[in-house]
């Protein structure tokens, strides 16, 4: 079936990328760090009662697979477009001429292979970080069983989801990464927003619904907090109840029964919007259809390799604008709240997230084939890219700076402007090497992340 | 039967394409005609790859947008060429195959192959061939089967003259059970293994006549025009 030899050969495409599969893993690794604190810390990522939880193996699966579920579809949309540019695979697809529910079949298995891979780094990364945890649980192999069971029995259904998101977004929105970005990114929200309603619902609650409660006793719908926004706080610790792996707690039949048929869900979803053919991809209006990107198109051609970079921007829909500056407005009116230095998280993900398609565009020689004819060399054009970069990102943090200038946050300012200086100058220090853009995607991540969860905060003074 | 019917394309300001109605049963179809003036905009309604602003283009009285769906009615190659994977040419033919809803892909693939004269380099991967060789992919999964109607954009640009000769020739002999639209800027070859000849012009009515009415000088001032 044409379905599983699309996934077969996307899988045999990528492990013929060595480096593609290495930065897979390492983003999944480092993802796993981020997502797990150090069970020596004086925090943990899930309280109860706002007390965190002593490390057990169940409540490390239970963190792993539900974390992963949270995040699971940037992950795999970022692991895809590295594992299988869609891009060049819809070159393929496009002609192939079949109905659309094969291609997407055939990238819902992928994605979901995929999914369920960078789960297994993130294991792999919980265990090299808390094996201790399952040393103290009495018997190791019987914790690592524990420890195995929460995370995938849980985390399944992110792969899942994720996938579908994927086959989805990723057939129609190839040519448009900026819109692919965009769409994923909001996808993303909503999913986060249904996730913690949904794990609330589930959690309840007086054990009748869920496992978890057997292994939490003190818990209670509205005060469970799985930590990735709010957690980095000291908070006296409390134990939860030993209990054993997911498959033999009471009620966890009919719970994992749930989970696959979520995955029938989100598998059946896929198909259901995969359309009926993927069209091969469109040639390039000749016109400029819309009034406003005529005029950045004419205007950036005046400005050289300004103008060229200005264009891609430019290029990307206006959501990015549109809810940095939501995200901008939040954070003036919530200005030093949590939910402000979320905001601010979010707002300048958007910012950071524009760079790997840069850089993209450098490895894929595009701007290469600018800097190589220079008869001056290739540093004065470098030095005009850093410019170039600096000022786009001013331009889209202008009303960042605004906020932080009208509450008079001078130390926000600093840290934003070194943000300014220092990602340009990465991002054409890495655009230098081969497989640049994944390193700077990782980065780009690391950083986003860090800024959402709330662990790198906006200078308060 | 192709069935053109009144087709109209505008992009943006431009009406690339307005009022083309023609039919076509059997037998090569080579389009013609300078840059800018349609070939692939008409190519892609044909292989019902796009839909048309305006008008009708039914393959046996089906949109070609629904017809394409049917298992080995209708082979696209189109111009793109982006195609820079480490399968090999031999597996993307395959993949072509299974997802179009062909069987018996092995002896699909080794005929088409043959047909020609790619054997050597089935098992070689997509990114390292050259321009030419994946222009010769893309025409080659086109190919693959009995399509009822094959629609190639520009088959052979980027090949070399002599492949070019063995293509059309290859095209021609499968003109005599299906109905091939090729869009082209080889007007010598054309002239001679095409039936008729579809004229595009800017400013100007298409003209549809046998291959046998157009001078190659016509056709060379034609496309020189755009």
């Amino acid at each position: 079936m044409g379905a599983l030899t699309l996934a077969r050969l996307i899988a045999q495409e990528a492990s013929r990328r060595p480096r593609a599969v290495l930065a897979t893993i390492m983003l999944a690794l480092s993802a796993g760090f981020i997502i797990l604190p150090d069970p020596g810390a004086a925090y943990a990522t899930m309280s109860v009662h706002d007390a965190p939880l002593v490390y057990t193996p169940a409540v490390m699966g239970v963190i792993a697979g539900e974390m992963f579920v949270a995040f699971a579809i940037p992950l795999v949309m970022l692991a895809m477009s590295m594992l299988a540019p869609l891009r060049i695979w819809r070159a393929v697809l496009g002609v192939a001429g079949g109905p659309g529910w094969k291609p997407a079949l055939g990238l819902w298995v992928a994605g979901f292979g995929a999914g369920l891979f960078l789960l297994s780094c993130i294991f792999g990364g919980a265990l090299l970080r808390a094996s201790g945890a399952l040393g103290a649980s009495g018997s190791w192999p019987a914790g690592l069983w524990i420890f195995f069971t929460w995370s995938y029995g849980l985390g399944v259904v992110g792969a899942a989801f994720a996938a579908m998101l994927y086959s989805v977004l990723a057939l129609r929105l190839a040519t448009r990464p900026g819109l692919l970005m965009g769409a994923t990114f909001i996808a993303w929200l909503v999913w986060l927003a249904v996730f913690g309603v949904g794990l609330s619902g589930l959690v309840d609650v007086h054990g009748q619904a869920f496992a978890v409660a057997q292994l939490l006793p003190q818990i209670h719908a509205q005060d469970l907090s799985m930590g990735f926004i709010f957690s980095s706080h000291k908070k006296a610790a409390i134990h939860a109840r030993d209990v054993a792996d997911l498959i033999s707690v009471p009620g966890a039949i009919g719970f994992l029964a749930m989970r696959a048929a979520l995955v029938g869900v989100a598998l059946l979803s896929a198909l259901a919007l995969a359309g009926p053919r993927v069209a091969p991809l469109a040639a390039r209006s000749r016109t400029w259809t819309r009034p406003l990107a005529g005029f950045a198109g004419r205007l950036s051609a005046r400005f050289g390799l300004t103008g060229v970079i200005l264009g891609q921007v430019w290029s990307t829909p206006l959501w990015a604008l549109v809810l940095l500056v939501a995200a901008v407005a939040a954070e003036t009116v919530k200005a030093g709240e949590q939910t402000a230095v979320v905001a601010l998280g979010f707002a300048w993900g958007l910012t950071m997230l524009r760079w790997p398609e840069l850089c993209e565009a450098f490895e894929q020689g595009g701007l290469r084939s600018l800097v190589r004819p220079s008869v001056l060399g290739p540093w004065p054009v470098r030095f005009r890219l850093v410019i170039a970069i600096a000022l786009q990102m001013s331009v889209l943090a202008l009303p960042l700076a605004v906020a932080l200038a009208a509450s008079g946050r001078v130390q926000g300012l600093a840290w934003l402007a070194t943000q300014i200086v220092a990602a340009p100058l990465l991002c054409v220090g890495l655009a230098r090497l081969r497989g640049g853009a994944t390193a700077f995607s990782l980065l780009a991540m690391a950083w986003w992340y860090l800024m959402v969860s709330g662990n790198a905060q906006i200078p308060p003074g | 039967m192709l069935s053109v019917e009144k087709l109209g394309r505008r992009e943006g300001r431009l009406q690339i394409l307005q009022d083309l109605s023609f039919d076509w049963t059997r037998g090569v179809l080579a389009v013609i005609g300078g840059n800018g003036t349609g070939k692939t905009t008409l190519l892609r309604a044909v292989a019902g790859a796009a839909r048309p602003n305006a008008g009708k283009v039914l393959w046996n009285g089906v949109p070609t947008s629904r017809a394409v769906r049917r298992a080995g009615a209708i082979g696209y190659g189109p111009q793109e060429r982006n195609l820079d994977l480490a399968i090999t040419l031999r597996e993307f033919l395959s993949l072509c195959a299974d997802l179009r809803g062909l069987r018996g892909r092995s002896a699909k693939i080794a005929a088409v192959a043959d047909e020609l004269g790619l054997v050597k380099q089935l098992d070689e991967r997509l990114a390292n061939l050259s321009g030419g060789g994946r222009r010769k992919a893309m025409t080659a999964q086109a190919l693959l089967g009995l399509a009822e109607l094959i629609v190639l954009d520009e088959p052979t640009s980027e090949v070399d003259y002599a492949a070019s000769r063995r293509f059309w020739a290859a095209f021609r002999a499968r003109g005599k059970s299906s109905a091939l639209v090729i869009a082209t800027h080889d007007v010598e070859l054309a002239l001679g293994a095409a039936d008729a000849i579809l004229l595009l012009q800017r400013g100007a009515p298409a003209r549809l006549a046998p291959a046998s009415s157009f001078a190659i000088d016509e056709l060379s001032h034609a496309i020189g025009e755009g």
